[in-house]
């Protein structure tokens, strides 16, 4: 039977169309939803992007890239780039390793391993507008507890978040607070589902000490969760945004300006719509090409077995 | 090298008592199997021999040394796992390499990049190398070497698992179920070549399983363990032929051995379900014992038999080779298994009537408590013929 249906096809019946239609007819909801969500807004974007729209002006003009080569002739957009970068290669590698390393002394643990996830997810699941109230009074010059822990000790504190030197690599700090337990969390799943006979082969096999086993078994089968945890603290690292706001406004002297800060006060304070979008464009390419150099590259040395 | 001597081995784990003082001697170059089912403690005691875990009480040597308080890494014991516990991101070659770059480099030597610019590494690598391939070769997997664990079928991995195992000549290999990861058909031909492996390397083996075929087929010696401890020792056919107690005559044979209750009437005569069997046992008294016969021990009786079980067909099995006939029998507990030709199989009919006659000297008998009952028939002649 099956022979014959191969060697002539059916001809397409009434049926066949009208089934087709109906599909269609039905797959239209869904689409029209991820459209409308989804799609249409970056389409939006783009397009506004192209215009020299602005908040609640009545009329647009198409201008084109115009938007585009404004962009990189302001020296403002290439400090606050520079800035973003700086910060993520800061945070992205802090919070990454310390977090497989919390990961693997919790692991360890004999007991309270659920307390020490759950103190080290903290800052996950607190708002950081709330807690930027306590890393102000922490970081406060005169007043500040860190400023007067090195006063205990001997050293000289800075305005953690007025100088311009150190008020980027404060904010890539808190950040790394901010994501350590997540990481945590993740590399923890990921050690769980190791296979202990692993362990006990590399045991076996010579591979015992903690420094042996690690390099052995856990950080090559840590693999996909580390270029998984890898990319997604990049991505939330390039969206840094709501710490600048609160604690620095992108000063002192546009130190701690980055991109989304850079889009926000664009958008918002000057509602140059057209331009902020331009940049949000730009953006959006960044994340997108590292992500997929960070992928390509992560997954001819990653084993998932 | 390669004699073990296990003494007095006791582990619990929490409440549970998983092993309750097992003795157990391994002569050099034997292939020993721990034969019994899941959670008796065989994987437990392996485990122990390994170094994996630690016993409670006992001692364990090998060729006279006192083991027990070095790590796994230095008992120079190689262990293949169920799993096969391959590291998935190194080829096979590097797969088998590792027990001996753990062992003949130097952490520094290890390192990537700067490792083989280091003074004597190339040296190392090249004979590492030289030994990987000497085993692949013996393994027959030298074509495989390049590929990764993902990329090899079940059987190809037991055989890098094995390399692995092979490759810095242990004392002694310790194996854990390593063939029940394959299909039904390799199974069979990794147990034919395991066995030939064995007799090549002359190494002592102990392999652990629950699949009595694999423990039959393979073994110099069988040792069968329930419950935390060890039943009986012996070569495969004394335990399956003379079993000490109840427990290992019903545990090893497929299908299952026929138990039968039956009464010690008098001196040399036992009834059993109608029939009367012509068997004394020494210095048992009167009463109630039970009667244990293998499927191919119980014969057809002959139409005008009367000293015979009588029964009706239930259920015909046809294996092509032979042919198992479950039969109802008034007063045994469940049914009754023959074990006929498939010639005579044929004829049988569910719901006929069929009589069935115990050899006696082919009967073992067992007194209540699952204790063997040693016992002498009078017919020497057929005891001869069945033997």
């Amino acid at each position: 039977m099956a022979v014959t249906s191969a060697a002539t096809p059916a001809p397409r019946s009434r049926d066949d169309l009208a089934e087709s239609r109906a599909g269609y007819a039905l797959a239209m909801p869904a689409m029209a939803i991820l459209f409308i969500v989804l799609l249409g807004p970056s389409l939006a974007v783009i397009v506004l992007a192209l215009t020299d729209w602005q908040l609640g002006a009545p009329s647009m003009n198409f201008i084109g890239v115009g938007n585009f080569e404004q962009l990189l002739a302001d020296r403002v957009f290439w400090r606050s780039f520079g800035n973003t970068i700086i910060y993520c290669l800061v945070t992205v590698p802090g919070s990454v390793f310390l977090g497989l390393g919390i990961a693997l002394l919790v692991e360890l643990a004999p007991a309270g391993r659920a307390f020490y996830r759950a103190a080290y997810f903290l800052p996950v699941t607190s708002t950081l507008i709330a807690m930027a109230v306590v890393w102000e009074f922490l970081l406060h010059p005169s007043v500040g507890l860190v400023n007067l822990t090195l006063e205990l000790v001997g050293l000289k504190g800075v305005d953690w978040l007025k100088n311009p030197d150190v008020a980027l690599f404060t904010l890539a700090g808190i950040g790394i607070w901010q994501s350590v337990g997540l990481n945590m969390v993740l590399f923890m799943a990921g050690i769980q589902a190791i296979p202990g006979d692993l362990y006990e082969a590399a045991e076996v096999d010579g591979a015992g000490g903690a420094w042996n086993r690690f390099r052995t078994v856990t950080w090559p089968m840590l693999g996909p969760t580390t270029l998984f945890v890898t990319v997604v603290s990049s991505i939330r690292s390039f969206q840094v945004f709501d710490t600048v706001e609160v604690l620095t406004k992108g000063g002192p002297n546009k130190a701690t300006e980055v991109l989304l800060y850079t889009m926000y006060t664009e958008g918002f304070s000057f509602f140059r719509t057209g331009y902020a979008s331009a940049v949000t464009v730009v953006f959006v390419l960044i994340v997108l090409v590292l992500t997929l150099a960070q992928v390509r590259l992560g997954e001819r040395r990653t084993h998932y077995s | 090298m390669g004699a073990i001597a296990i003494r007095g081995l006791g582990k619990s784990f929490g409440a549970v008592e998983v092993l309750k003082g097992v003795s157990l001697d391994i002569a050099e170059g034997e292939f020993l199997t721990l034969l019994g089912p899941s959670g008796c403690g065989k994987s437990t005691l392996l485990r122990i021999v390994a170094g994996l875990e630690r016993q409670d009480t006992g001692s364990i040597a090998i060729d006279g040394r006192v083991i027990d308080h070095l790590p796994a890494k230095v008992r120079n014991i190689a262990m293949v796992f169920q799993s096969y516990a391959l590291y998935p991101h190194l080829t096979a070659a590097r797969n088998i390499a590792l027990p001996l770059t753990m062992r003949r480099m130097s952490g520094w030597q290890r390192l990537p990049l700067v490792g083989p610019l280091l003074p004597g590494a190339r040296a190392l690598q090249a004979g590492i190398a030289r030994d990987v391939t000497a085993v692949a070769g013996a393994l027959d997997i030298a074509h495989l070497l390049h590929r990764k664990p993902g990329q090899l079928s079940g059987g190809q991995k037991q055989r890098v698992a094995l390399a692995r195992a092979m490759v810095r000549q242990p004392a002694a290999f310790l194996l854990d179920e390593p063939l029940s990861n394959l299909d039904a058909k390799l199974r069979v031909q990794m147990r034919a070549e395991l066995a030939d492996l064995h007799q090549r390397l002359g190494a002592t083996m102990i392999y652990v399983t629950h699949d009595q075929a694999e423990a039959m087929t393979m073994s110099d010696r069988v040792a069968v363990m329930m419950g935390g401890h060890l039943l009986q020792v012996g070569r495969p056919q004394s335990i399956y032929d003379d079993p000490e107690s109840l427990e290992v005559a019903e545990f090893v044979g497929s299908p299952k051995i026929n138990v039968l209750p039956a009464t010690l009437a008098r001196a040399g005569l036992i009834e059993c379900l109608g029939t009367r069997l012509p068997i004394s046992v020494a210095g048992a008294s009167d009463g109630p014992v039970r009667v244990a016969v293998r499927p191919e021990a119980l014969t057809l009786a002959r139409p005008d038999a009367t000293d015979c079980v009588r029964g009706q067909v239930r259920h015909v099995e046809h294996l092509g080779s032979d042919c198992m006939v479950h039969v109802d029998v008034a007063g045994a507990a469940g049914v009754v298994v023959v074990r006929l030709d498939p010639e005579a199989g044929n004829r049988m009919n569910r719901g006929a009537a069929i009589a069935l006659e115990i050899p006696a000297h082919r009967a073992l008998l067992f007194d209540t408590e699952g204790r063997r009952l040693r016992t002498s028939t009078p017919d020497a002649r057929l005891r001869v013929a069945g033997a």
